[in-house]
């Protein structure tokens, strides 16, 4: 479309020169008479081709403001949805950390008798909340870890850690949490927390600790 | 005084110790000092009322350059661990005959010593050494036995212990186990970073050597039959597994582990065989893997805890703990047939049993009173008895003569390794330089 108006343009000023060559010559037609007329014809095809180069980068400069345009728009566009994602993460996150602040702040250890894995009334309100928290966090990991006290024979007491284990892996398996989501490992009475023999020392030692490996 | 008396000595037996091992056998109560930083130190705590007395003449060495250990006081320190026996002390001795034609039994009959142990060391053509020792009856003034032991350089100790076992089955008619081994666990939770290793030590508690160092738990250390491996239980990767290892070479093997409990490996008697726990079927059951076909054979089945299994001499039965009756006891299955039968009945708690070699004791922990003993069932009467009067007495091992039972104790908050005869008549403690040890694994004679 830009070549064809350059054409036309050209084409009318040639015919123009012309039409003025011949008239200014009447019906004589000699030399200097038709040397003018292609002198004004050149003139003007000058001026149109200096015109149709305005015109086409004029046009160029157009192209290009809207394409710059277009792009910030796009880049605008772009942050603004980048924006709204992150504050949806944002969202998400804080409300995953407040559920695994909660699941934290819970009770992580349950204690028992000499030689029993029954698990006390006290302790099932942390374990309603680990249980709360496995079930609506499917990728979430607990290793339960059951322990003895001294008293009793080590390789009892590896059996007895797992009875524990077992018996809080059964209680939260009962409230929803998926069985994959548990893994029971015994330590009997080779790791206490309290190298001490008292009895209050003991009872430290008697127990089932809850360890998220993944959150 | 007592060093005037020292010094007279050491000018009287100048070729046969050096002088830190003259010392020893001079405090002669301290009966160990050690090249090792986790050694054992033995104190004898209980003996026999009427011990029976015998010398053991300190050895003549032939050789240039002093030995590193003094046999004799090696094979005094062996008989009178046993309780059975009294050494004569050497600054009552009037003479240090090596050679028969030395001995002058009035200097022993004047002495009222019974028995008469006297011996020379000779270097053996291989850079070693060579022991010959002769036993004597002072009374009826004849020799009992004598022989020979060879050994490389660094096998004076164990020579010593040939020629205790040698006096010991020729005087009780029971074979030695004073050239035995002990296998037990050391931990240090005090010290950062904290440990736990896996020993291996001579009978008498010399020579512990780190068969495994882990920052996590070793258990249920147990004997290959040939007494070069031994069976055990790591939490090196955070969960329980049993491994196998050689414990000369270090080379060690992990058996395959299963989810849960791995625990309690117990070799069976013709060494071909693995008792084991593990808890893969929902809870702690008994399970014999056949080490050469890797075939896995489930022994128990009940939902209460099955654990410790231990062998019958046989080999056609396995002893173990159960609580299927409400509380710890013990039972045996036929392997055969799978007839499982209750074997205690005495107290609320008993566990982790072993039988004495020739089957007819079983040997135990027992609760009485709220406390943890060792205690021994006679099988034939069926009657209990408890062998030591401390609390939280575990782990029990017997020697392969059965005459006495290495197990742990606490002694001031401390866990210590201890051995009791099975009669109840001897008692010694065995407390580590540094830590805690326990489980003590007795080994097989060596071969």
């Amino acid at each position: 479309m830009q070549a064809g108006n350059l054409g036309k343009i050209i084409a009318s000023s040639v015919l123009v020169a012309f039409l003025a060559a011949c008239s200014s010559t009447g019906e004589t037609t000699d030399a200097s008479a038709s040397t003018q007329a292609s002198q004004v014809a050149a003139e003007a095809a000058a001026l149109a081709e200096a015109q149709a180069l305005k015109d086409a980068q004029a046009q160029a400069a157009a192209e290009a403001q809207a394409q710059a345009q277009a792009q910030a728009q796009a880049q605008a566009d772009a942050t603004a949805a980048q924006q709204a994602a992150n504050d949806a993460a944002a969202q998400v996150a804080a409300q995953q950390q407040q559920a695994q602040d909660a699941a934290q702040a819970l009770a992580h250890v349950i204690y028992f008798d000499f030689d029993q894995a029954t698990i006390k009334a006290e302790f099932r309100t942390a374990l309603n909340g680990h249980a709360a928290y496995l079930s609506q966090n499917p990728s979430a990991r607990i290793v339960l870890e059951g322990h003895a006290d001294e008293r009793g024979t080590r390789e009892y007491n590896i059996a007895l850690g797992e009875r524990r284990g077992n018996a809080v892996s059964r209680y939260l398996v009962v409230q929803g949490v998926s069985v994959d989501a548990i893994e029971v490992v015994s330590f009997g009475e080779e790791r206490p927390v309290n190298a001490g023999h008292d009895s209050s020392s003991l009872a430290e030692n008697r127990r089932v600790e809850v360890r998220y490996i993944n959150y | 005084m007592r060093v005037n008396k020292m010094i007279q000595l050491i000018q009287r037996v100048p070729k046969v110790m050096s002088f830190s091992v003259f010392l020893s056998a001079v405090f002669s109560v301290l009966l160990s000092f050690s090249a090792w930083s986790q050694s054992l130190v033995i104190e004898i705590t209980q003996g026999v009322d009427n011990p029976v007395p015998i010398a053991v003449v300190p050895f003549q060495w032939s050789g240039v350059n002093a030995l590193s250990e003094d046999v004799a006081q090696v094979i005094d320190a062996d008989l009178e661990r046993s309780g059975q026996f009294k050494s004569l002390k050497r600054s009552l001795m009037l003479s240090f005959p090596f050679q028969k034609d030395d001995v002058y039994y009035r200097d022993w009959q004047y002495l009222a010593t019974e028995y008469l142990v006297i011996g020379q060391i000779l270097p053996s053509d291989t850079g070693g050494y060579q022991v010959d020792y002769q036993l004597f009856d002072v009374q009826r003034q004849e020799a009992i036995v004598g022989g020979r032991f060879s050994g490389g350089k660094n096998d004076l100790r164990a020579l010593g212990h040939s020629v205790s076992d040698a006096v010991y089955e020729a005087l009780t008619g029971l074979k030695g186990a004073f050239r035995t081994r002990i296998a037990y666990v050391a931990a240090d939770k005090k010290i950062n970073p904290s440990y736990y290793k896996l020993l291996v030590a001579d009978a008498d508690g010399y020579n512990a050597k780190e068969i495994l160092k882990s920052s996590q738990p070793i258990m249920s250390p147990s004997w290959s039959r040939d007494a070069t491996k031994l069976a055990y239980v790591s939490f090196e990767t955070n969960r329980p597994a049993i491994y196998v290892q050689d414990i000369t070479t270090g080379k060690r093997e992990r058996i395959k582990s299963f989810e849960g409990i791995n625990g309690a490996p117990a070799w069976s008697p013709d060494g071909g065989k693995l008792a084991m726990v593990l808890s893969k079927d929902g809870n702690a059951e008994i399970y014999v893997l056949d080490l050469t076909s890797k075939r896995l054979t489930r022994v128990t089945k009940h939902y209460g805890i099955d654990t410790e299994p231990a062998w019958s001499v046989d080999g056609k039965h396995i002893l173990f703990t159960s609580d299927r009756g409400g509380k710890p006891q013990i039972y045996q299955v036929t392997l055969d047939s799978g007839w499982v039968e209750r074997l205690t009945f005495e107290g609320d708690y008993n566990a982790r049993g072993s039988l004495t070699h020739d089957g007819r004791f079983l040997v135990l922990v027992s609760r009485h009173d709220e406390q943890f003993h060792i205690a021994v069932q006679d099988l034939q009467r069926g009657t209990m008895s408890l062998l030591t009067q401390t609390s939280l007495d575990e782990s029990p091992s017997v020697a392969p003569n059965g005459s006495m039972v290495i197990y742990s104790t606490q002694v001031g908050g401390r866990d210590i390794l201890a051995a009791v005869s099975i009669d109840g008549k001897v008692k010694f403690n065995i407390p580590a330089n540094e830590g805690v040890v326990r489980e003590p694994a007795w080994s097989p004679y060596l071969n």
